[in-house]
């Protein structure tokens, strides 16, 4: 069923379109939540929050892309139950490794001190992601927002691993200039 | 700022960004290339494909010192797994685009079996990936289906029917689209060398003749390499200035 149609299910508080939701992109949303938890039961628990947060957030919002905005719930899920682990579960998962790779990016400072306007982050990242050529941008969004693994990041950009690790490394380095420029205390 | 942080940021990427980077996703795995910035004949990047020290041996006397030095510098284990390779790989198909079209006095005389196959593919040779590794039969139809808008493909299809599947069970094919240059131009293979543990550099070198009228055209060479010789997923293949080539006769180096 296309987008639109799931969509007006939603608004008319039609139920089927959870089914069809599910239908549709159960195994997409998993494949993220995975990529964060690295673990099936809270991976079938974060897909499910997504479903009722989006019961719930039907209307008001009218999404014109379905799939990004069921991703952009399940990836928050996910990583709000990943924060909630202990140190041991936290191990093994995609989210983990990016962690310590964007540590490239910034300082780790004190946050009780700092405070820090996520949407003005959000929108300069945006802003330096689109000076980037397509490639360096989808790797990095396709690692660090997706949380794919390199090599999975590396197959769909046609590129090997190695290659993915260097521009990686390249555009975090770039993108910590961007911000300390832009003004950021990183 | 903590990661955490930056990582709440990336949450709140613009859509459109999200949408593009899921698009490419749901693609699935492209074939891995290696672009290389090709410079201009004007410029003096060309490209150095290997051969087996048999193939450098007869090239014509004149152009043996560098390609000797070129095979001196190879690691000995590429190549002899490449002189065993060529051995046994059978003659370049009789068709050849080159003899079809080119004025009969357009070119230096030559070997032909030094000769790597090359045929006019009319098109944006920027359009296709700098090198190609096919591995099979099924390989080489795909390239064909992909690139098959921004080339004809119509005079190589033809020729390439030596290249079956029986070829294939012991050869891979090198495939490199090279810029408009004059259609009497002249490709050879002179050199094949390991540029490192995981990556090779090839060497060719060719005899261009000055613009003679003839249009300008883009081309597509080829080569067969050892089976298995290349690993398309780790190796990687660079351009290196080449030697030895020659301008209206008078050698060339950058």
């Amino acid at each position: 069923m296309e987008d639109e149609k799931i969509v007006s299910l939603y608004w008319q508080r039609d139920e089927s379109a959870i089914r069809e939701t599910e239908e549709k992109y159960d195994r997409y949303l998993t494949k993220i939540a995975y990529n964060i938890l690295n673990n099936h039961e809270d991976s079938r628990e974060s897909v499910n929050d997504t479903y009722l947060a989006a019961w719930n957030s039907m209307p008001p919002h009218r999404p014109s892309v379905l799939s990004t905005y069921l991703a952009k719930i399940t990836r928050r899920i996910s990583i709000d139950i990943f924060r909630g682990r202990n140190r041991q579960k936290r191990q093994g998962s995609e989210y983990a490794l990016s962690l310590s790779e964007l540590g490239d990016c910034v300082s780790g400072g004190n946050t009780t001190e700092e405070i820090v306007n996520v949407k003005l982050l959000a929108d300069a990242i945006g802003i330096y992601l689109r000076t980037l050529p397509e490639d360096a941008r989808t790797l990095f969004i396709g690692r660090y927002y997706f949380l794919d693994s390199l090599k999975e990041a590396a197959a769909y950009c046609g590129m090997t691993e190695s290659k993915a690790k260097s521009l990686l490394h390249r555009t975090r380095l770039g993108l910590k200039e961007y911000l300390i420029k832009e003004g950021f205390d990183l | 700022m903590t990661v955490e942080q930056l990582h709440d940021a990336l949450g709140m990427l613009p859509s459109d960004l999200i949408a593009e980077t899921d698009g490419r996703r749901s693609q699935g795995a492209k074939p891995v290339i290696q672009w290389r910035r090709w410079v201009s004949m004007a410029a003096c990047i060309l490209l150095i494909l290997g051969c087996t020290v048999v193939f450098t041996q007869k090239i014509a006397p004149g152009m043996g010192g560098a390609t000797e030095s070129a095979a001196d510098c190879a690691p000995q284990e590429p190549a002899v797994l490449m002189e065993e390779s060529c051995a046994e790989a059978p003659a370049a198909p009789a068709d050849n685009a080159l003899t079809d079209n080119a004025p009969a006095d357009a070119y230096p005389e030559m070997d032909e079996a030094l000769l790597c196959d090359f045929f006019q593919t009319p098109g944006d040779a920027e359009k296709a990936p700098e090198f190609t590794l096919i591995r099979s039969r099924e390989e080489l139809e795909s390239y064909w289906e992909s690139y098959g808008e921004f080339f004809d493909f119509a005079r190589m299809r033809t020729a390439c029917e030596p290249y079956d599947k029986a070829w294939f069970e012991s050869q891979d094919m090198l495939l490199i689209p090279v810029l408009p240059y004059s259609a009497d131009t002249v490709w050879e293979i002179t050199a094949f060398t390991a540029l490192n543990e995981n990556g090779w550099e090839w060497a060719v070198a060719y005899a261009f003749h000055s613009p003679s009228g003839a249009e300008e055209v883009s081309f597509h060479l080829l080569t067969g390499v050892a089976k298995g010789l290349i690993a398309p997923e780790d190796d990687v293949l660079t351009v290196a200035d080449t030697v030895n080539s020659t301008v209206d006769g008078e050698p060339f180096n950058e």
